[in-house]
């Protein structure tokens, strides 16, 4: 079990602003998330945090010694645990999500309040983005990539940029929610 | 070991492969550690993260795509909260168009419907294409009767409406367009007795400039015995007969001179009986 000691010192030694620390953190677990999953991991987020684990607790040993971009010392520790995890029995990992009808319900109101927050042309271009059916959503992107001035293309990196942050927005709407419950 | 500044450049093809599992393992090493130091490729791979899920929601993934997707994409808690958005987005904007659902095969934007319409119509074209050239008479049944050639008759003994082979059904042949039934001079024409009636062949009688309508009627065999020919009207009542005609071995037909002055604008049978055995074949023309 990680202890909070560690956990604050892993933060510092990635950077002393706890902001950019906390911002480098979700970085290194985001790719190393997606590592594992590429790799054909099927529980990642559990390896990817017990990478984490491991370092955290071996920062105490090297924040004075190490040399080098830190990132890789995760990536080094995240081949290890992965290593260790292929020569483990297969068990059953997968686990279907509940059906959770109130998450669900959750999930939407979120989103409403998400898309509220938006600014105006950000929330119309999400709203027109995802309006229409495939033919209809051509025309409409042309007319929105018209409307401000940019390319197609660059309407749908737009789009999925705002569509990015929305599901962060989504995803902490939904930890207060459900922290609101509890 | 490879150095920070000698990174690949991967594809967007590469970005999706790599977030689907598909990327090959070399390539894979040499993406997972640019992942690490190659800001603008972590923002590609976040988007296309963001863009798959939605595109999975939209059914617009290629099959082998979505296959992989379902396989190897809902690994993680955040993925799945991904494509519970992308669908609460598809869900709450395009309430409005039909189908949308992408977990359901049914929807008509998914690549496999768009082969399975295409490879349809194409059956249906060479179908049309085979029906037309290999059962014209057929096709014919569905051309209505003004726009069919108004005179098949000929100037010369030529077979317009026979088939090449006495069991093949009758086909009406036109090489070249026929031209108008009343500038075309009509002196024979060849009848062949697996038309029916509905196929008659029309002559135009204005186009008969001699005393007699010669009729060329095929027969299966050709025999040594003699036939005995009748023109009945449509109404059953014989016109005209004449008996002791032969079969001209060649070409296997039986010629009918029928004098002008029996034939006027109606439907007409042929009545063909050998005479050694009594078999009839009937032949069927109109008049107009």
């Amino acid at each position: 079990m990680l202890q909070k000691t560690d956990f604050d010192r892993l933060l510092a030694w990635l950077d002393p602003s706890p902001e950019q620390a906390g911002e480098l953190y979700e970085k290194i677990r985001w790719r190393l998330i997606a590592i594992l999953a590429a790799r054909g991991c099927r529980i990642p987020e559990e390896l990817a945090d017990e990478t984490i684990d491991r370092v955290a607790r071996r920062v105490r040993d090297i924040e004075v010694t190490y040399v080098g971009d830190k990132s890789l010392y995760f990536l080094g520790v995240m081949n290890n645990v992965h290593h260790e995890y292929l020569k483990r029995p297969r068990l059953s990992e997968l686990t279907s999500p509940p059906d959770d009808s109130a998450l669900k319900e959750q999930t939407y109101l979120c989103l409403d309040k998400c898309v509220e927050k938006l600014a105006p042309h950000a929330r119309e271009i999400i709203e027109q983005y995802y309006a229409a059916d495939k033919r209809a959503k051509i025309n409409l992107r042309k007319r929105i990539a018209a409307r401000f001035s940019i390319s197609n293309s660059n309407l749908r990196l737009r789009a999925l940029r705002i569509r990015a942050k929305l599901q962060t927005c989504i995803e902490q709407c939904l930890q207060v929610s459900q922290g609101e419950l509890r | 070991m490879m150095t920070k500044s000698a990174q690949p450049e991967f594809s967007d093809d590469a970005v999706r492969q790599f977030l689907l599992g598909e990327l090959r393992e070399e390539k894979r090493a040499a993406f997972e550690f640019s992942l690490f130091f190659n800001r603008s490729l972590e923002q590609r791979a976040r988007l296309a993260e963001v863009a798959l899920a939605d595109d999975y929601v939209k059914g617009t993934l290629r099959a082998k795509e979505r296959e992989a997707f379902v396989e190897n994409f809902p690994v993680s808690a955040a993925r799945v909260r991904q494509i519970e958005v992308s669908t609460a987005l598809h869900e709450r904007y395009a309430a409005a168009s039909p189908s949308v659902s992408g977990k359901t095969f049914a929807s008509f934007a998914h690549p496999a419907w768009k082969w399975a319409f295409a490879t349809m119509i194409l059956i249906m074209l060479f179908a049309t294409i085979w029906l037309a050239t290999k059962e014209p008479r057929v096709v014919k049944r569905f051309v209505p009767g003004r726009i069919r050639p108004a005179a098949a008759t000929t100037p010369t003994p030529e077979v317009a409406h026979h088939a090449a082979h006495a069991s093949e059904p009758g086909i009406h042949r036109e090489d070249s367009p026929a031209p108008p039934s009343h500038e075309a001079a009509t002196n024979t024409i060849v009848l062949d007795s697996t038309t029916t009636a509905e196929n008659a062949l029309i002559v135009t009688l204005a186009t008969v400039h001699d005393n007699y309508l010669r009729v060329q009627l095929m027969v299966d065999e050709v025999s040594q015995s003699t036939y005995r020919a009748e023109l009945v009207s449509g109404g059953g009542e014989v016109l005209y007969s004449e008996e002791g005609l032969s079969a001209d071995a060649p070409a296997n037909r039986v010629s009918f001179d029928i004098p002008i002055e029996h034939l006027a604008a109606g439907d007409f049978q042929i009545r063909l009986t050998r005479t050694s055995d009594g078999k009839q074949a009937t032949y069927f023309l109109r008049m107009r």
